[in-house]
């Protein structure tokens, strides 16, 4: 039987000689790297002022989000003004969204990166630059809000508890939250890509704002991918299932904000348009509103190529499962 | 794989001599023979990180690693350096 300090001898050798295995093979079988990462992210990065200068007046003649992510048109009592009214609303709330979802994302990917501190340079740039980033987003976002709010014309009041939000997110195991955080980032690119690009009905700087965004985040989700493949390979399967369920978990609860979004924007629709809705209209626009916020960020991350692909290699039936909650949003 | 990108972190900034002493004598405080639980990881970035200095930082790092790997922190008062002395490293850079 070896001592202790033949022990933590040979485990030096073993270490460095590569018989004790340093991530050379990958679970999710990732087709990139931390290096490719760095570079992409160094061939798009731009700056908060070049995109959006402090105290932009914005435009409110065009809708800010495609039908597809914002739906009002079955809303046949609201004028065509006040249809687009509620479109800005729901732009505001994305982009608040957004931000949210992205305090608890800085502080995760700050862990991940702490913990790649003295270990592999490239991943621990590629982490540093993510959360650089990411903070840059929530200033545009923040920035934005502003600028909305400063030309509006009325109050839009978004959800504020963004860091009970983060807590709760946090409170689950590691590979859960970078399922969730995964989900976030390939959502992202969806929408950009498959609703907004082309829409030329669209306010230009709400388009230049989620291009910039997306141009990012299709970094931070190969970036989420490699550290939800680092944390897998250590883990055993049942800690894969149960990473897996308590991701479905955090996205009922995330169901739940939504639904507070959606009552929210009722109100603030009523501000704007100057008149008290009824109940069944008001009904009819908390409905609208909910189902376009649970399109927007479930279903669309629940549908994800690339995230089926990925939550299937977990778990056996977390492929089949992430179908069925995506009807349920649909 | 775990127990290696603790080990080279640690002969990364120690070198081999001074990272085969500090493992050996975290290992000794611990009464651990090895590195391959995020727990035992865990307890051993704790012993490390009250070296205090670049050493603590490594410690920090390893602990966060372990965390991340499924490791639970014990509820304050219960830490695992609370039976860890200080330890006194011996060696050169090598």
């Amino acid at each position: 039987m070896r001592s202790r300090a033949q022990t933590s001898w040979c485990l030096i050798e073993d270490a460095i000689s590569g018989a004790i295995e340093v991530e050379s093979t990958t679970m999710l079988e990732l087709g990139y790297d931390y290096a490719s990462c760095i570079k992409n992210s160094e061939k798009v990065s731009w700056r908060l002022d070049d995109v959006l200068p402090e105290g932009t007046p914005l435009d409110f003649g065009r809708p800010f989000l495609p039908e597809s992510l914002a739906p009002t048109k079955d809303l046949d009592f609201l004028s065509e003004e006040e249809r687009r009214k509620l479109n800005q609303i729901a732009g505001k709330a994305y982009l608040n969204l957004f931000a949210f979802v992205e305090e608890y994302i800085l502080a995760t990917m700050m862990q991940h990166a702490h913990a790649e501190m003295f270990g592999d340079p490239e991943a621990m740039r590629a982490l540093v630059r993510f959360v650089d980033e990411e903070l840059k987003h929530q200033q545009l976002f923040e920035r934005y809000k502003r600028s909305f709010d400063a030309g509006f014309g009325a109050p839009v009041p978004v959800l504020e508890s963004a860091v009970e939000v983060a807590n709760v997110i946090m409170s689950h195991s590691p590979m859960a939250v970078m399922l969730v955080t995964l989900h976030i980032e390939l959502m992202t690119q969806q929408h950009y890509v498959e609703g907004v690009k082309d829409d030329e009905g669209l306010d230009p700087l709400f388009k230049s704002l989620l291009k910039h965004h997306w141009l990012e985040e299709a970094q931070h989700a190969r970036i989420d991918a490699l550290e939800l493949d680092k944390l897998a390979r250590v883990a055993a399967s049942e800690a894969h299932g149960k990473a897996v369920d308590e991701y479905f978990g955090i996205l009922e609860a995330f169901d739940g904000l939504l639904a507070q979004q959606a009552d929210t924007d009722v109100g603030a629709l009523g501000a704007v348009v100057g008149r008290e809705l009824s109940d069944a209209e008001a009904a009819r626009v908390r409905a609208a509103q909910l189902a376009g916020y649970r399109r927007t960020f479930l279903h669309s991350g629940l549908t994800n190529k690339t995230f089926r692909g990925l939550i299937g290699r977990l778990a056996p039936d977390a492929e089949a499962r992430a179908g069925v909650r995506a009807e349920i949003y649909a | 794989m775990s127990e290696a990108r603790l080990i080279q972190k640690l002969v990364h900034v120690l070198g081999r001599a001074r990272a085969d002493a500090l493992i050996k004598a975290t290992l000794d405080e611990l009464g651990e023979k090895d590195l391959s639980t995020p727990e035992s990881r865990l307890a051993f970035g704790q012993g490390v990180l009250r070296h205090g200095g670049v050493i603590e930082a490594i410690g920090r790092s390893i602990k966060i690693q372990a965390i991340l790997e499924g490791a639970k922190e014990p509820p304050p008062g219960r830490l695992p350096e609370d039976r860890c002395e200080v330890i006194v490293l011996s060696g050169t850079r090598g």
